[in-house]
Parts: C-alpha cells; sequence; structure tokens
C-alpha cells in the first residue's frame, strides 16, 4: 500500500515529538510546580511571580534551540542516521519535521507558562490594580482594547516563532556541516554557527534600516501608533523568515548532497 | 541490475575501494567476501546512497542509487533502530515508507523468529535485535535486499534462523540478496555467485558453483588460499 508524503512526514514528526518529550515535560512540570506554590504558599507576595515565571518562559522559549542540536546530533550518536539516511525521504522531510517539533516544543512551552501566568495574575493580583494599571496605559494614550492586545501579542509572538525557527535553522546547517568534517566536528559546528549568524545579519541589516527609516517617519516618540508598529513587527518578521528560508534550504541541500556515513 | 563502473572511494587516507568496476546480477544471492577493511560495508553503503563514489558511478538498474531507495531493504551491521521503540512501533515506522512492506509475512516471520511485538529495542537481547533487522528488512518485498555482516556477533542458534529466514523468503529471479561477511562457511550454501575483495579490489569474483568446481575447494578454502598469497 502507497503512503502518502504527507503521512510519512506525519510519521517522522510523531518520532520526533517523542524524541521531545522529556524537555516538553520539564517545561510543564517546572510550570505547574510554580504556580501551584504561588498559589498556596506566596499569596501574600503575587508581585514575587513575575521573576520566576520570566524564568520559565526564559526556559521554555531557550530549550527549542538546545534541542535542536540533540535532535539532529543524536541520529548520529546513536547510528540511527543509517535508518534515516536509508529510508527514501528527501532532506526537506527530515529537517522539515525535526524544525515543526521544535517549534511545536517551543508553542506548547511558551504558551502554557503564559497562559499560566495570565490565569495566576488574575487569580492573585487584587481586581483595582489590574484596573488601575489599564487605566494609566490609556491616560497614556495606548490603546487598550482586548482586539488590538490580541492583535499586537500575536504579531510579537509570530516574530518570536519566526525568530526561533531561524536559529534552529542555523543550527542545522551549522551541524550538517560539522558533519562533514571526520575531527573537530563539535569546533567546526560552532564555527559555522556564528559564522553564519554573523554573515545572515549582515545580508539582512540594509533590509533592517530601510524599515527602520520608513517606520521613523510613520512612529516616534510623540507619534505613538500600534499600527506603525505592528507593521514594523510584521515586516520585521517577513526579513527573519526570509532568512530562515535560506538557511533551511542549504541545510536540507548539505543534507541531501553532502551527508554520507 | 547493479553496476560499479571504475569506482573509487577513499576516508581520508584510507582506500575503501579503488577502480572497482563490479556487476550484480539480477535474481541472484551474491556474497560479498573478504577480511576486514576490504571495502565490503563501504560498497554495500555505495549501492545503498548512503556513501557516494570520489569517482566512478554506481548504478541500480540505471539509476542514481539516491533514487532507488524505496527498491532497497538495508541491513546494516550496526544497531541502527531507536531504541525507545517496541517492534511493533519499529514496524510501524518502516511500514510507512514502503509501499512493498508485506504485513502477512511480518506476522509470519515475528512467530517464527521467535519475537514479541511489546519487545523494546533497548532492552532486547542482540541477537534479538538482530533477528528484530531482519524480521524488518525481510518483511518487505523489496526488490534488492542489502545485508551488512548479519552474522556479525550473534550466538549459532540465531545465526542458524537467520540463514533458514533467508533461505525461507527468497524469491529466485525476483529479488537479489547482497550479503556482506568475513564469515564465509556460514553463508556458503546460500550463495549462487561471489565477489572477494581485498583492499579495495576486486581480487576473484564469478558463480559459486564454477569456482568451487573449477578450483576443486570450498568458498572457505578458497578464500583462505587467496589471502594467504596476498602480497
Amino acid at each position: 500500500m502507497q503512503t502518502s508524503s504527507l503521512n510519512k512526514f506525519f510519521k517522522l514528526y510523531s518520532k520526533e515529538m517523542r524524541e521531545l518529550r522529556p524537555e516538553i515535560l520539564v517545561v510543564l512540570i517546572a510550570t505547574l510546580v510554580l504556580d501551584l506554590f504561588f498559589y498556596f504558599k506566596a499569596r501574600q507576595f503575587p508581585a514575587m511571580i513575575i521573576g520566576p515565571s520570566m524564568m520559565i518562559l526564559g526556559l521554555a522559549a531557550f530549550l527549542p534551540f538546545i534541542s535542536s542540536f540533540k535532535l539532529l546530533g543524536r541520529e548520529w550518536n546513536s547510528n540511527t542516521i543509517y535508518l534515516l539516511l536509508s529510508l527514501p525521504a528527501k532532506g526537506g522531510s527530515i529537517l522539515g519535521s525535526k524544525l515543526l517539533a521544535l517549534l511545536t516544543q517551543y508553542f506548547i512551552g511558551t504558551v502554557v507558562v503564559t497562559a499560566g501566568g495570565i490565569i495566576l495574575a488574575f487569580l492573585l493580583f487584587p481586581e483595582p490594580g489590574l484596573a488601575e494599571t489599564l487605566n494609566q496605559a490609556r491616560a497614556l494614550g495606548i490603546d487598550t482594547r482586548l482586539q488590538t492586545i490580541v492583535s499586537s501579542g500575536s504579531l510579537f509572538y509570530l516574530m518570536s516563532v519566526v525568530g526561533m525557527a531561524y536559529v534552529i535553522a542555523i543550527s542545522f546547517f551549522s551541524q550538517l556541516l560539522g558533519k562533514l568534517v571526520r575531527r573537530f566536528s563539535g569546533p567546526v559546528t560552532a564555527i559555522v554557527f556564528i559564522a553564519t549568524f554573523w554573515l545572515m545579519n549582515k545580508l539582512m541589516t540594509p533590509l533592517w534600516q530601510q524599515l527602520w527609516n520608513y517606520n521613523q517617519l510613520h512612529m516616534n516618540q510623540y507619534n505613538f501608533s500600534v499600527a506603525a508598529l505592528n507593521q514594523l513587527v510584521g515586516m520585521n518578521t517577513l526579513i527573519v523568515l526570509a532568512g530562515t528560508v535560506i538557511v533551511f534550504i542549504a541545510a536540507v541541500l548539505v543534507y541531501n548532497h553532502k551527508i554520507e556515513l | 541490475m547493479i553496476e560499479f563502473k571504475n569506482v573509487s572511494k577513499s576516508f581520508g587516507s584510507t582506500v575503501a575501494l579503488n577502480d572497482v568496476s563490479l556487476v550484480f546480477p539480477r535474481g541472484k544471492i551474491i556474497g560479498l567476501f573478504g577480511p576486514n577493511g576490504a571495502g565490503k560495508s563501504t560498497s554495500i553503503k555505495l549501492i545503498m546512497g548512503l556513501n557516494r563514489p570520489d569517482r566512478g558511478e554506481v548504478r541500480v538498474d540505471g539509476e542514481n542509487p539516491q533514487n532507488k531507495k524505496q527498491d532497497m531493504a538495508y541491513l546494516p551491521e550496526i544497531d541502527h533502530l531507536y531504541p525507545w521503540m517496541n517492534i511493533a512501533q519499529a514496524a510501524d515506522f518502516t511500514r510507512t515508507f514502503y509501499a512493498d512492506w508485506d504485513e502477512g509475512k511480518y506476522r509470519e516471520l515475528i512467530k517464527f523468529l521467535n519475537l514479541q511485538e511489546d519487545m523494546k529495542i533497548s532492552k532486547i537481547s542482540k541477537g534479538q535485535r538482530a533477528k528484530t533487522k531482519l524480521l524488518l528488512t525481510v518483511s518487505r518485498r523489496a526488490p534488492y535486499l542489502l545485508m551488512d555482516e548479519p552474522l556479525s556477533g550473534i550466538d549459532i542458534l540465531t545465526r542458524e534462523e537467520i540463514i533458514n529466514t533467508l533461505i525461507r523468503d527468497f524469491r529466485e529471479g525476483e529479488q537479489t540478496i547482497i550479503i556482506s561477511t568475513h564469515e564465509i562457511a556460514e553463508v556458503e550454501s546460500l550463495v549462487d555467485e561471489v565477489i572477494f575483495l581485498d583492499r579495495g579490489k576486486v581480487k576473484i569474483s564469478g558463480n559459486a558453483e564454477d569456482l568451487r568446481v573449477e578450483r576443486n575447494m570450498s568458498l572457505v578454502e578458497l578464500m583462505k588460499e587467496a589471502f594467504r598469497n596476498a602480497d
């Protein structure tokens, strides 16, 4: 029976998700323990939750980057690369499924930590506190409508997802180039990672500069506009996405044409 | 048919294959013999598309091996299965990628090899892992079956089971099996064609029966003599 490419991709993705299960559980358990601790044991100091929550959010956001090295490197360390390379699947599917799994890990981690923080804030902070903060923001001319908060928040979040995809793509590319040498694979990976990051930033800087200049015309400290801010974030996301696509394609080409056992 | 045309492959300063030209005929069991470092594993990996030749070319049915992976079932010497999987999960993973997966054969073989689907790869013995690799490879009706040292480090009873499985399921004329091993005695009765490799060169090749009759010795004796006289 012929299996569709989508089924094959989903099978690879499921395998990667299984590999990432311990890291995802660590973030979920840490969030649960922290939120329960603050809810039951530290109700009198609700503001204290911000620090530890930010730390766990940082962990949830940073772990997928660390996992990207584990996910690809382990294929060589445990010899499963023999299985992977013998499959009738191209680098796009293999690396794509890994990238999607890491972004899922990022999504689960950050959403759970953020949602936990928001719920806890509503439960712990006294009602006038939040309302007052919103009133103060309104007085400064900031649009505090739920629709605006959600749309701007979503755009910022999307930018962070694309940023994560960008560093993961560089991680894949540098690891694969590192695997091309028999000795000093680790140092080569590190050097390629830094060099690719530097080179891509050089390539993207003129675009960022243009974007910044354009944005300055529409928004400055005296004229804050949510629409202009959203536009800035959206355009920046597109620039980083283009960089991600370039590096990812380079990684796929290396996987398809250069990787050997 | 698999063809090597003036294939050379080196790893750093180590020459694995040196200007080798070979033809692996279709529908036969071919033994790829030679001592350690002769170039057997490299040949198998080149056929599988896991290595690329430095010079020359490898063709599988006239095509680049990279485009023929769906037609090849590969059993490497090392343990290449995900250790957290159990046999059922490993079979499910394999079955997704190959249209030639034969579920009936898989069910039959799992009983024949005394394996259980809930056995976890990381928890089973070396012999059971070898049988699991064989199960996943032979459960496919692949035109090419490539086996790299399938008997290495396996006890005598498991070896017998592996060989019996191969004999039982070989589809003559339809399937090509290439077995790379230095344990010739075990597979002598199995092979139709033989290729003896030594330090990246073909030393002897031909029909197994013809070679036995012509030289009046078994393949084991033939290998001993060939490599004893090697310069």
